[in-house]
């Protein structure tokens, strides 16, 4: 990777605060509700580091916050992650699909869209590189 | 806590208004309060984004564009509140240029611009109650305009920067008092007029949010809405409408966006057409998405080990040269001897890299690896309490900081 710039050390520093938190806290659920609370923390984590400018970064924080003060965070929560991550699911094409896709992307005009669809994807490969590299080195040391 | 409740309640009230509004809010005089919203609305680190603040001029509202500006977004919101009443108390502006709410000599760095800004508005008064008497109104301005224009271009704050080069001018639309005057000026005058409309057209600026609202496509125009001004020219043998002239500069606008996209993602330097790059753009977010959900599932067996050499996961070049240890790791329980300084280093990279490792949070890692390396099998617990302590030390040390802060 190239140089860390300071808004992916920041992501790295809180994903990582998140997972020992979530480690800590929950090391007695099932490992399916700490894989979403990880996944939760890894978009939030994301949110924060990308700073409030971002319409998306505001959008993802609040809808995680409302989520997890409902206190019934998986059910919508799920939805949309399965909307998001289900296997070859055809959410829609075109601008629909994409302002579905991205946080917040509903209550913006087209070109704004286009703009936070590329800083949102800029923050999703860190942040998924970070995923991978933590994945990787927890598999050296032979614990995963 | 009822700070956050209250913050809560005109959060949601601002999430309509932030979205309606493009970044420009008459009622944002309370940029204070929208940085208790930004303090508020988030449970990592409350103060980290005042912190931020201070770097990267965060705000909880925004102009819609890549703004690459330096100046911070709180200073433009705040300083567009005078620009807002400077347009609507038009009348006060006709006394004279130098008659400006102080607070816009901060907006450019020029008081010359404020004067030519000045000027232009009355002038822009002026043309708007007479359309047709816009030759003798642009008689005192025509002069200074010229050597004016780029400066003024490049003063423009992050409204319409896209890569930086400043030629990014856009006219979302136009009124229709100054349509007749616009075609007269575009052929004519540089950006100077739309500089100076761009003033008088921010508080026009809700209503187009308003109505593009409803999540329009990208062909569509708002006609009544309009935003920030910039010069466009009509090219030879093109409509010099209007409406046309905003389409078009609308169009580029988002091709450039798509052509960034393009770049970002891979695979897709040869896909030509929108409608296959839109679909390849959502396959790939999708894919994305799905491999955060993946890895979060890998993680979630992960056992808890805290590693903060946040350096060396993002460099990676740690973990391959030391493959089969655990240096860059951390505290793992087969630990070898040469991995030690390694370690160290690693910790001490941390300890710079992060910004929050005090001293004694390394010494306390290093000492705790001492430990490890002395007795593997029976410290390994107490190492494992050390690491937390030195977590929450980490975290009590930012916490303070953001206290300071």
């Amino acid at each position: 990777m190239e140089n860390p710039n300071p808004k992916s050390l920041m992501a790295a520093f809180h994903f990582q605060r998140a997972l020992s938190l979530v480690h800590r806290t929950a090391s007695k659920s099932s490992r399916a509700v700490r894989g979403r609370r990880i996944q939760c923390a890894a978009y939030a984590s994301m949110a924060y580091s990308a700073g409030p400018r971002r319409a998306w970064s505001r959008a993802l924080l609040r809808r995680l916050r409302r989520a997890a003060r409902r206190r019934q965070p998986r059910a919508g929560w799920r939805r949309r992650a399965a909307a998001g991550a289900g296997a070859a699911s055809r959410v829609a094409t075109g601008a629909a699909g994409l302002r579905r896709l991205v946080p917040g992307g509903g209550g913006m005009d087209y070109c704004s869209l286009l703009e936070e669809t590329a800083d949102y994807i800029k923050c999703l490969s860190v942040q998924v590189k970070l995923m991978q590299s933590i994945a990787d080195s927890a598999s050296l040391c032979g614990q995963l | 806590m009822s700070k956050r409740d209250e913050c809560s309640i005109s959060e949601k009230n601002e999430d309509n208004v932030k979205y309606s509004n493009a970044g420009v809010c008459p009622k944002w005089q309370f940029s204070s309060s929208s940085i208790g919203l930004v303090s508020m609305g988030d449970s990592f680190n409350p103060g980290l984004w005042n912190i931020s603040d201070t770097n990267l001029g965060l705000q909880g509202n925004e102009i819609p564009a890549i703004s690459r500006s330096s100046r911070t977004p709180r200073e433009l919101d705040v300083h567009w509140n005078p620009a807002v009443s400077l347009s609507r108390g038009e009348s006060s502006v006709q006394t004279g240029p130098g008659v400006l709410p102080p607070n816009l000599s901060h907006f450019p760095a020029d008081s010359s611009f404020v004067e030519r800004a000045a000027r232009l508005s009355c002038l822009d008064a002026t043309s708007m109650a007479n359309p047709f008497r816009s030759n003798q109104a642009l008689g005192p301005c025509s002069t200074d305009r010229d050597p004016d224009t780029r400066h003024k271009k490049d003063t423009e704050p992050a409204k319409f920067e896209f890569d930086g080069s400043g030629h990014e001018n856009e006219a979302e639309d136009y009124s229709p008092k100054n349509l007749g005057d616009n075609k007269r000026k575009r052929s004519n005058e540089g950006l100077a007029m739309g500089q100076a409309q761009g003033d008088p057209e921010i508080s026009t600026d809700t209503k187009k949010a308003t109505v593009k609202t409803n999540g329009k496509q990208s062909k569509e125009v708002p006609e009544a809405g309009k935003e920030e001004y910039i010069h466009v020219r009509a090219r030879h043998g093109q409509a010099t409408n209007s409406h046309s002239l905003a389409e078009r500069v609308r169009r580029e606008k988002i091709s450039q966006r798509m052509k960034f996209l393009q770049e970002l993602v891979p695979g897709c330097s040869r896909v030509t057409g929108k409608a296959v790059m839109l679909d390849e753009i959502i396959n790939y977010v999708q894919s994305l998405q799905q491999q955060v959900e993946f890895l979060s599932m890998k993680l979630a067996a992960v056992n808890p080990r805290l590693d903060f050499n946040v350096e060396a996961l993002l460099s990676k070049d740690l973990l391959q040269c030391h493959s089969g240890t655990s240096s860059a790791i951390g505290f793992s329980p087969d630990l070898i001897n040469p991995q030690l300084q390694l370690s160290q280093q690693g910790l001490v990279q941390t300890g710079i890299s992060s910004n929050y490792g005090t001293s004694n949070a390394v010494r306390r890692a290093i000492s705790s690896q001492l430990n490890l390396f002395r007795s593997p099998s029976t410290q390994v617990s107490n190492a494992y309490e050390d690491i937390q302590h030195v977590m929450k030390m980490t975290t009590f040390s930012h916490e303070e900081f953001n206290d300071k802060a």
